[in-house]
């Protein structure tokens, strides 16, 4: 194949290739499309993003609620029955395991029973009091003056220099030819 | 649609329903033939349907719809290389071209404004995430592949031998075409196509003409050395 029945082939593929028209309905499918109502090409993605966000405050509310709920409950000293004080005193509820995570630390609440009002306070009410010794005084640190003693720079001997040596410079030959 | 009465809009809208494809730059041609909307009296034509269509007249604008609904279609279709990607792209780009057809004051051929828009639109497609997705999902539909392109090949009167041996460089070509990186594919689709001039082109890939001719040059250049390692230049 010469270069030039090459060039032919790529013309003759090329032209084939964008040999293409749109069907004989292409206008009346325009027409159509323009006299179509406008469709709002943000309207979904507002919209999705707005089931978006009210999922995200959701799912932020659920989790933070049993916690809260805990919260107000132990802030509130209510006189319970001795029998349950003993065993809230007795069965303290053990520190979650550091790697826990928050969801099974908030399944985990939800799922334990609830401790029943002013059990806490008053289980510490009747722990035996313990007395504590009182503060010592605490003696005063000595520190010795600081020394004021003057520094003496030891004299610096500067050698002289030793005579500089005459250099002999022989003259330079004149040139006998050019290069 | 409203029909204008007027001498001048009736002799106009005929000449615009007798105009027939011509050729455009060509890969021969060296950009010096117009296509057809490139020409002085295909511009004229154009703005006087678009003159009509900014004063409300539908039919002018169908008109402008008939005239350049190809050279859009292949403009969309060498960007793509998918039949049902260009169709729907020529039509937003009309639709497009109607909604702003009121701010087309005719600095410039109407046909370089209306190939730009609808040469942007085919580029947003083809860098669109759902385009993407759908040609990962079903790749027999991916670009300028398909039984649907071939079929749509002209075949010339050839005997039997020839036949298959030039639907096999044919093939071998078509192939090549597609593997060229997108900028010498663009230009020597365009180009080939013979419905831009030179100027048309530039303006749709936002390059200067020389550029676009290198493009093509190269392009070919490109398809000819790779031909030649496929063992097909014996002499």
């Amino acid at each position: 194949m010469t270069e030039r029945e090459m060039d032919t082939a790529i013309d003759r593929a090329v032209r084939d290739l964008m040999d293409v028209e749109p069907d004989a309905a292409f206008r009346a499918r325009v027409t159509a499309r323009l006299h179509r109502p406008v469709r709002r090409a943000w309207a979904p993605r507002l919209a999705a993003g707005a089931v978006a966000m009210l999922a995200i405050v959701v799912a932020l509310i659920w989790l933070r609620a049993p916690q809260s709920a805990t919260k107000t409950e132990a802030a509130r000293t209510e006189p319970a029955a001795p029998s349950q004080r003993l065993r809230a005193a007795a069965n303290p509820k053990p520190a979650a395991p550091p790697f826990m995570t928050r969801s099974a630390k908030s399944t985990r609440r939800m799922a334990a029973p609830s401790i029943p009002r002013g059990t806490v306070i008053a289980a510490v009410a009747e722990m035996p009091f313990t007395s504590i010794a009182p503060l010592t005084g605490i003696e005063p640190i000595s520190v010795a003056p600081i020394a004021n003693t003057p520094i003496t720079p030891p004299e610096i001997v500067v050698a002289p220099l030793s005579p500089i040596e005459e250099v002999q410079i022989s003259p330079l030959e004149p040139r006998t030819a050019r290069d | 649609m409203s029909q204008s009465t007027d001498g001048v809009s009736t002799t106009l809208t005929l000449m615009a329903s007798e105009v027939p494809g011509s050729r455009g730059a060509g890969l021969g041609t060296r950009g010096s033939q117009e296509a057809i909307g490139g020409t002085a009296d295909g511009s004229a034509i154009d703005l006087a349907l678009v003159r009509r269509a900014q004063a409300g007249d539908d039919h002018a604008f169908g008109q402008l719809i008939e005239r350049n609904r190809r050279a859009v279609y292949r403009a969309a279709y060498a960007a793509l290389g998918s039949a049902e990607d260009a169709d729907d792209v020529a039509q937003e780009t009309f639709v497009a071209v109607y909604q702003k057809l009121g701010g087309f004051r005719g600095d410039a051929s109407f046909r370089t404004w209306l190939l730009a828009i609808a040469w942007r639109k085919a580029l947003d497609r083809r860098r669109s995430v759902t385009r993407w997705m759908r040609l990962t999902i079903r790749p027999d539909r991916a670009e300028e592949d398909g039984p649907g392109l071939i079929e749509q090949v002209a075949a010339p009167q050839r005997t039997q031998e020839e036949s298959l041996a030039a639907g096999d460089l044919e093939q071998k070509l078509r192939q090549l075409i597609r593997a060229l990186p997108r900028k010498l594919r663009d230009a020597i689709l365009l180009a080939g196509s013979g419905e831009y001039s030179y100027d048309q082109i530039g303006s749709m890939l936002d390059v200067p003409v020389g550029t676009v001719k290198w493009r093509v040059s190269e392009a070919r250049r490109v398809l000819k050395q790779k031909l030649a390692a496929l063992g097909y230049a014996h002499d």
